[in-house]
């Protein structure tokens, strides 16, 4: 259908789902580089979520996907055509915007249909793409409304059927979800999860909630200071964090400081700054006596078992019972917080006070050099 | 609450002045328009509508009505044009010069009318700079002053800067998103504009307009140094029948006239002004 909606009248329309292809772009204000040097092949139908803390940079290449901002250096591709400089209009693409953007001065059916009419679909077919639409996002009874009549979540999705309606090549959402409480928020995730695969579109989704990320994406591309710092499947990211800003950013991570005391075929022995010893591996650029700081997921310490590969010693601070679970806070020599997630079942053998051991296997520590980056 | 009263009492000073100096004379000098003049400054004593019937029956004063409205109307629509365009550039930069810009226009519109209208004076003379090359090219030296196209001209300029501000603050609440908006979804730069921008400032384009209307129907001083008497408005007329003829009580009609026209105008063209958002759509239909 999209073939047919945008063939005709606009021979330079992109007019079918496309891959889209980041190849060394770069974004430059004055002196300062906001983009620098972004790599990035999205594939058809894929759902790609930019990832980062505002500042990241994210926000200026979905812009540039849009063609609001012209890269500085570098090339976009959308499919084969080099996209640099064609304007919005003749990308074929659909967006979401943070605030919704609602046109106020149309109704729920006027927003839906803009895409159609700019793209003179004959009416019939527009009112019927229209009515799809609407049953799509589950508003058919409020298609005569107009935007300041809707509540926050029925706004958002009268900007996706928006976004959507004209069957557009790339769907991209800027933050969308931002503006909901969490409630909410979690019920648009699931429904725009559900809607995102029955239409099976090319997504660029940009959040800086790393939730909502693990939550939608097919691959998490986590950007850092203008920089693409990690890209991969959410169980990638949270499992083989590459650097220490990725495992600090993707979930809760407990981090121990120590230095290489040996170092054996890539099994280090590394001498925690509390005086505990730890084996575990270690990347190849650490040397002995080097300073590393080891990173362990609160799910992966082990109240009181002392039989796994390595164990520490700890003081409970206090617990917080969460429903599912239960976080225990711990100090490690007077110096680290550590967090221990327990399962409900562990509830009874955790002390109230006092102290315990934490044991964790080897193969759940993850060590980076010490003067790496943190971001 | 003795600060507060104390607070009060200074209300009621200005209160008195005002009373004194501007509702009392005005009260007076409005009651001469239903007395008849009977010469040098003197009014009979029975009222009557005699004055109002006189000038709306006479060609000639609705003919002055008629030239006033007409012309406040053309300069209010081409100062429009002129300051939307200039409005919309300001409003979306994001630049600190052209913020200081706006600092400018407001200074602009401080200046005294009088020096504004006498520049417009040395520029469209006959030996001023248009008039020098319009000659050089055509050999003919037709002077552009003295007719309404000056007097025009004039009030174009005198309320361009506040429409520029008015139409400043009514661009500045869409939000630039509504426009990205409607470029992804295709739309060309004129179909943008006559989708989503030019709806959404409609009624503030119709308060600004009326804003320089209203300004326009009362300029005295451009209508008398660019018209050179040849342009009679109704201002002009007014300040002649005091001046010249001495006749307080047709001034005094025509100003209640002018008045009256000038707020008929105005309710008429608000009710052009309508909910974009429909808000009121649904107030009505939920009653």
């Amino acid at each position: 259908m999209a073939q047919r909606l945008g063939a005709g009248h606009r021979a330079r329309l992109i007019d079918k789902m496309t891959s889209v292809t980041l190849d060394k772009v770069v974004k430059r204000y004055g002196q300062v580089d906001v983009v620098r040097g972004v790599d990035l092949a999205i594939e058809e139908g894929e759902l790609v979520v930019l990832l980062g803390p505002s500042g990241c940079g994210k926000t200026t290449t979905l812009r540039m996907i849009a063609g609001f901002i012209e890269p500085s250096a570098g090339e976009i591709r959308m499919g084969a055509e080099v996209v640099n400089r064609k304007p919005p209009r003749l990308r074929n693409l659909g967006m979401v915007f943070q605030d919704y953007a609602l046109f106020p001065n149309m109704t729920v059916s006027g927003n839906i249909a803009f895409g159609l009419e700019e793209r003179r679909v004959p009416a019939a077919q527009r009112t019927a793409r229209v009515e799809a639409m609407l049953a799509m996002i589950h508003m058919e009874h409020l298609a005569g409304r107009y935007p300041s009549e809707l509540s926050g979540g029925q706004q958002q999705r009268v900007a996706l059927a928006r976004a959507l309606a004209y069957e557009p090549a790339v769907l991209l959402m800027d933050e969308p979800l931002g503006a909901l409480d969490q409630k909410l928020r979690e019920e648009m995730q699931r429904e725009f999860a559900r809607i995102q695969r029955s239409v099976g579109i090319t997504t660029i989704f940009v959040t800086h909630d790393q939730q909502e990320a693990m939550m939608l994406a097919d691959r998490i591309v986590v950007m850092n200071g203008g920089v693409i710092e990690q890209a991969g499947t959410a169980e990638a990211l949270y499992n083989r964090p590459a650097s220490l800003f990725i495992a600090d950013f993707i979930g809760r991570s407990n981090k121990f400081q120590g230095v290489v005391e040996r170092l054996e075929g890539g099994e280090a022995q590394i001498r925690l700054d509390g005086g505990a010893l730890i084996r575990t591996a270690v990347p190849a650029e650490v040397a002995a006596k080097d300073k590393v700081i080891c990173v362990v997921r609160p799910e992966n310490l082990r109240a009181g078992r002392a039989d796994l590969d390595n164990a520490v010693e700890a003081r409970v601070l206090r617990r917080s019972f969460l429903g599912d679970s239960v976080d225990v806070m711990l100090e490690l020599d007077g110096r680290d917080e550590i967090i221990l997630k327990a399962g409900r079942a562990d509830l009874a053998t955790l002390p109230e006070d006092g102290r315990l051991t934490l044991g964790f296997a080897q193969g759940d520590v993850t060590c980076f050099p010490a003067s790496a980056r943190t971001g | 609450m003795g600060n507060r009263r104390s607070y009060d009492l200074a209300l009621l000073a200005a209160l008195l002045v005002s009373l004194v100096l501007f509702v009392l004379p005005l009260f007076f000098f409005l009651r001469q328009s239903f007395y008849e003049n009977l010469g040098m400054g003197l009014v009979g004593d029975t009222p009557s509508l005699r004055n109002y019937a006189d000038i709306l029956t006479d060609p000639f004063y609705l003919g002055v009505f008629w030239r006033t409205t007409r012309l406040s109307a053309v300069a209010a629509l081409i100062g429009l044009c002129i300051a939307y365009p200039t409005a919309y550039v300001l409003a979306r930069s994001r630049s600190s010069f052209v913020r200081g810009l706006i600092v400018l226009l407001l200074i602009t519109a401080f200046v005294s009318i009088i020096v504004k209208v006498l520049g417009l004076t040395v520029l469209m003379g006959s030996q001023g700079p248009i008039a020098t090359l319009l000659r050089s090219l055509t050999g003919s030296s037709a002077s552009m002053l003295h007719n309404e196209f000056a007097v025009a001209v004039g009030l174009v300029q005198y309320s361009l800067p506040l429409l520029v501000m008015l139409l400043f603050g009514v661009i500045q609440t869409i939000p630039r998103s509504l426009e990205e908006a409607a470029a992804v979804g295709g739309a060309s730069d004129w179909r943008l504009m006559r989708r989503v921008l030019l709806p959404l400032s409609f009624n503030g384009m119709i308060t600004a307009g009326l804003i320089a209307f209203n300004m326009n129907m009362g300029a005295f001083t451009s209508a008398v140094l660019l018209g050179g008497g040849n342009v009679l408005t109704v201002p002009v007329l007014i300040q002649r029948k005091i001046v010249l003829d001495v006749d307080y009580p047709v001034a005094a009609a025509l100003a209640v006239l002018l008045s009256l026209g000038v707020f008929g105008i105005n309710v008429g063209v608000a009710t052009l002004r309508r909910s974009p958002t429909g808000a009121s759509r649904m107030r009505r239909a939920t009653a």
